[in-house]
């Protein structure tokens, strides 16, 4: 069982590098190249601003996986923990109570569909953020309600 | 519906912190901690757990009287 989760573990991690070093490729890209050489149109500074901070995020997040998942790798304990804390029957009832699997995919969905809106209507863009934004903040104050009341 | 534990007590006993215990039993230190102020009601499972692991019966860990009247 551990030696599936282990394997399960150096997935994640391999996953988590390649969208490390994507998040970097994204915001280089994003900035030297898109905005200043080879834009043939005027460029929404607060599409590209957003972009760039959201890769970045995304960038952030897979690093600290990253390091999480190498330590856990290489001390039992550590990996044992974080299989605990995977598999945890209270964290999972936390989760579901906090309608948080589904809400997090449909604010990323919604965040997507608002950048690409953003290349065609810019209100639609800023209303797509909002609704993913308040929606995301709803399930993470959920979560930390049950997190203290259960 | 709030069961009643002597987990604390048994750690005491054994000299055990929540998160040996927590490892032990495969859960963590924050569902311990839960159950042990009687904000959580264990699984069956988890109660086995414990409870095998201090080589007791459930209801030697949990007190159930409360369900029963």
């Amino acid at each position: 069982m551990m030696e599936k989760f282990r394997k399960k573990i150096v997935i994640s991690t391999i996953i988590s590098g390649i969208i490390n070093l994507a998040a970097v490729g994204l915001c280089i890209f994003d900035h030297l190249i898109i905005s200043e050489k080879i834009s043939f149109q005027p460029v929404n500074e607060m599409l590209l601003s957003f972009q760039t901070g959201l890769v970045l995020g995304i960038g952030m997040v897979a690093l600290m996986y990253t390091i999480k998942n190498r330590k856990a790798l290489r001390d039992p304990k550590e990996l044992q923990i974080l299989y605990n804390k995977e598999h945890d029957e209270r964290q999972q009832l936390i989760i579901q109570k906090a309608g948080m699997p589904m809400m997090a995919y449909t604010s990323g969905a919604m965040v997507i569909a608002g950048v690409i809106a953003g290349y065609y209507n810019t209100i639609v863009f800023y209303t797509l953020i909002a609704a993913a934004m308040a929606q995301l903040l709803v399930g993470l104050s959920l979560k930390l309600y049950y997190s203290r009341t259960i | 519906m709030k069961v009643k534990t002597c987990i604390k007590e048994l750690r005491k006993q054994h000299k055990l912190s929540q998160e040996e215990l927590a490892l032990a039993v495969g859960t963590t230190r924050q569902t311990i901690t839960s159950i042990e102020v009687e904000k959580y009601t264990a699984s069956l499972v988890l109660a086995y757990k414990i409870a095998h692991y201090f080589n007791l019966s459930i209801e030697e860990v949990f007190d159930f009287t409360d369900i029963e009247s």
